[in-house]
């Protein structure tokens, strides 16, 4: 049974990571990309993580899984704020079609 | 020197967990090297130990911990939608949303369950007047009141519970 | 004095490289984007076919064969990532690329470690995570042109 449950969680798991790397071909822009990718292939990794646990069972490596998780997701939003914020200061522009862009404003009323 | 103590035992349980089978000799040198992490660390790991006493805070994080995950596998189909799609159907770009919350811990937290939920990824924060910038791929409203309604409040009374 | 010449410096590149990127994208007619996503999906659903259908599993040991055939999709993200890698029009694109990567590589590891029975490869899995974290924001903060330790 634990086996059949794992299973699931890790179909479903490479369902979304598929899904997020496909986001990160077919999207305009670093902002959009970033979004798809991190969100899909954090979801996706827990759940092959949690899956592996369940198949697994409490051993020495299924508690590491659960450690790994944790892990994940509390770094993987973090590294995308740096790198989202690094690509603003450095110059790189919105997708043409975008609606607004605060930040820029008050970057320039600030200066 | 209560914050060293409190990392110490987490420090602890990380080891014994990493190290699982538990025996005598991983406990000894556990001792000594969680001793020294939070010897060496302690005073930046925690800065307001008796948030930690209360147990409503546990309770409420126990609350929040369902919530936050449904929300991200609402966050995912989403996307996939998106991304699956012919026409990729987005609308993208930079709003800016208040935020009530000052401490560190619980900005910190704002901000991560902003990026893992429904298509916001936050890009910056300015801590002094309690603004978050959030980029959102299908911006509904640029007004800065009705952002925060649609982005903020599902998460804030939670977590103003919790870290304040 | 550094960091503000690097910041001068860095959006000329990149916007360079954009208006070419955007150019580039404007060929391909309206129309004909459709048809183009149908290929596209055809395609792929066809390669995730052939690659957990053929050979045919065996019903005896089906399950550790079936997580053996779960390493190819993997790898077919990593391919994306490695497209977006190498033509990705400007440096960031480039570093959220190897940051998924990285975190790909985690699930990659996990998976791997059960039908072979070496479960040592989770801590890999574990300090590859770790590595790649470090790394995604020394990259972060170097784009932004700052030094490490601010």
């Amino acid at each position: 049974m634990n086996n059949i449950m794992g299973m699931i969680f890790i179909v479903v798991g490479l369902v979304f990571d598929f899904f997020g790397c496909l986001g990160l071909v077919r999207l305009p822009d670093v902002y959009n990309r970033l979004q798809a990718s991190t969100k899909c292939v954090t979801f996706g990794t827990c759940s092959i993580l949690f899956g592996a646990f369940l198949m697994l069972g409490i051993t020495a490596a299924g508690i590491k899984t659960l450690f790994c998780i944790i892990f994940l997701v509390l770094t993987a939003p973090v590294s995308a704020h740096a790198l989202a914020r690094g690509a603003h200061i450095s110059g790189v522009k919105l997708w043409k079609k975008s609606v607004v862009d605060r930040y820029k404003e008050d970057k320039r009323s600030n200066q | 020197m209560k914050s060293r103590v409190i990392l110490f035992f987490l420090a602890f349980l990380v080891w014994m967990g990493l190290t699982w089978p538990p025996d005598w000799q991983h406990f000894a040198i556990g001792i000594l090297v969680a001793s020294f992490v939070s010897f060496m660390t302690g005073d930046m790991f925690v800065q307001r130990p008796h948030v930690l006493k209360n147990p409503k805070r546990y309770l409420w994080f126990l609350y929040y911990l369902p919530i936050f995950i449904w929300e991200c596998f609402k966050a995912n189909i989403d996307v996939a939608w998106r991304v699956g799609h012919p026409d990729v159907p987005i609308n993208p770009g930079i709003v800016k949303v208040k935020t009530i919350l000052t401490s560190d811990t619980g900005l910190t937290f704002l901000a991560n369950s902003i990026t893992l939920t429904p298509g916001t990824l936050s890009v910056d924060i300015n801590q002094e007047k309690g603004f978050l910038y959030v980029h959102w791929i299908n911006v509904k409203d640029k007004d800065i009141e009705r952002a925060t309604r649609l982005i903020v409040h599902r998460f804030e009374k939670i977590l103003s519970r919790i870290f304040e | 004095m550094k960091a503000r010449d690097r910041g001068k410096k860095n959006p000329q590149i990149l916007r360079k490289n954009k208006r070419r990127s955007i150019s580039r994208q404007t060929i391909v007619a309206p129309e004909y984007r459709r048809l183009r996503w149908l290929m596209g999906t055809i395609t792929i659903l066809g390669i995730t076919a052939v690659v957990i259908f053929y050979p045919l599993p065996s019903l005896i040991r089906w399950q550790s064969s079936f997580l053996m055939r779960c390493f190819f999709i993997v790898l077919l993200c990593g391919a994306f990532c490695l497209y977006r890698i190498l033509r990705g029009p400007s440096a960031p694109d480039r570093i959220v690329a190897i940051d998924i990567l990285g975190i790909l590589i985690v699930g990659f590891c996990a998976i791997l470690g059960i039908p072979t029975g070496r479960t040592w490869y989770i801590d890999i899995g574990i300090a590859w995570a770790l590595q790649s974290f470090i790394g995604t924001i020394a990259l972060a903060k170097y784009i932004e042109g700052r030094n490490f330790d601010e």
